[in-house]
């Protein structure tokens, strides 16, 4: 399971998240299109498969559209990961 | 002997106590319009400006500065002593009065309406900002934004401007009548003056006032002035760079800077001609 750091603080700006790490001290920013998923991890924690599943219901059929989307989310958690916005539980 | 003066700044008391002839003259000459004392209740930054060092008295002379006790900075060549004065006095700002979230930014005002412009060194913003308050706006400072973080209000910190080489030259050409500091040569960024702050701006050092904008100034020669707005990701990341102490105010600072840009707008200015540039930052704050 996927969850939001317990230590993020998190602000919304006009063209996406401001995030902070209390622990740390690092910000982040975050695109737009990264939205839903920061908003569902905000509420609970959730699958990989299921935040997956979620990032590519905004691309209908498009299998082309599809793959480039997976690849971007496979990125972002990563970088999230590596970067311990997220954290798995 | 010593000289001592008690200098109120805005939001801070500093008290200078020095032998330092130089020193003394040019903080009468650019701070004659400042409610100057000889005694004040509570002093936040208690500065001394002397020579330690007996033989640095007489050979190749050098100034030390001392916050209280302590000596922060390696001793200077007498002839930048005010330079030194002025450099120690942002010093004690930035890394002490974490009530604000502080800046690199020079900061003007009209109409009630603040506009802050974070810049690099020797990037032209403290040219830009003489230039400003010479032309009807106030002054808040040509080297910090204090933004506070109880009110968000940006606070005054009128002080001379530091001006470096060429830009000497350019503001004397520009303010009738500007009186400067004496020159200091060879210093760590040229040769600096400082400008006396404009009378104005002085009586008013006690008015905050609320941010308008944030306008990040790039001098490019012979180009049209002209404002491009930045998004709120890059003005996000400009502004923590330019802060002196976004890393010791933590989640505070970040949240001051998210408010912040809920309510202002940001843009990249670029200029190259003064005319342009006041009927361009007029025109925001209009």
């Amino acid at each position: 399971m996927l969850a939001l750091n317990p230590h993020i603080s998190i602000s919304q700006i006009k063209e996406g998240f401001a995030l902070f790490n209390r622990f740390t001290g690092d910000t982040y920013f975050l695109p737009a299109s990264f939205d839903g998923l920061l908003l569902t991890l905000i509420k609970t924690p959730c699958a990989s498969k299921e935040l997956l599943a979620l990032f590519l219901c905004h691309y209908q059929n498009d299998t082309k559209e599809k793959n480039v989307a997976s690849e971007q989310f496979d990125q972002f958690i990563t970088e999230a990961i590596n970067s311990g916005i997220i954290v798995e539980k | 002997m010593f000289d001592q003066f008690t200098l109120p700044i805005g939001p801070f008391n500093f008290s200078i106590k020095t032998d330092n002839k130089s020193v003394v003259d040019n903080l009468l000459s650019l701070y004659s319009d400042y409610n100057v004392s000889d005694d004040c209740s509570f002093i936040d930054f208690p500065i001394t400006i002397t020579t330690h060092s007996l033989i640095r008295r007489f050979i190749k002379p050098q100034v030390d500065f001392f916050l209280d006790e302590f000596a922060p900075f390696k001793p200077l060549p007498k002839d930048q002593s005010f330079a030194m004065l002025e450099w120690g006095m942002n010093w004690c700002i930035t890394t002490r009065a974490h009530q604000f979230l502080i800046f690199h930014a020079g900061t003007i005002e009209k109409n009630g309406k603040v506009i802050v412009m974070p810049a690099e060194q020797g990037s032209g913003k403290s040219t830009l900002t003489a230039a400003m308050v010479y032309s009807g706006w106030r002054l808040f400072s040509d080297e910090l934004a204090l933004i506070s973080l109880e009110d968000e209000l940006v606070y005054p910190c009128t002080r001379p401007i530091n001006l470096k080489n060429d830009s000497i030259d350019i503001i004397n050409n520009f303010v009738e009548n500007a009186v400067f500091s004496t020159i200091a040569k060879d210093t760590h960024k040229g040769t600096v003056a400082l400008l006396k702050p404009p009378t104005d701006s002085v009586k008013r050092i006690n008015e905050p006032a609320s941010l308008h904008s944030i306008v990040f100034p790039k001098y490019v020669p012979k180009v049209e002035a002209k404002l491009i707005p930045v998004n709120q990701i890059q003005a996000f990341e400009q502004l923590i760079e330019h802060s002196f102490n976004y890393h010791i105010l933590g989640e505070e600072g970040f949240h001051l800077i998210a408010n912040i840009l809920k309510t202002v707008n940001c843009y990249q200015f670029e200029y190259s001609d003064f005319e342009e540039a006041k009927k361009v930052l007029g025109g925001l704050v209009e």
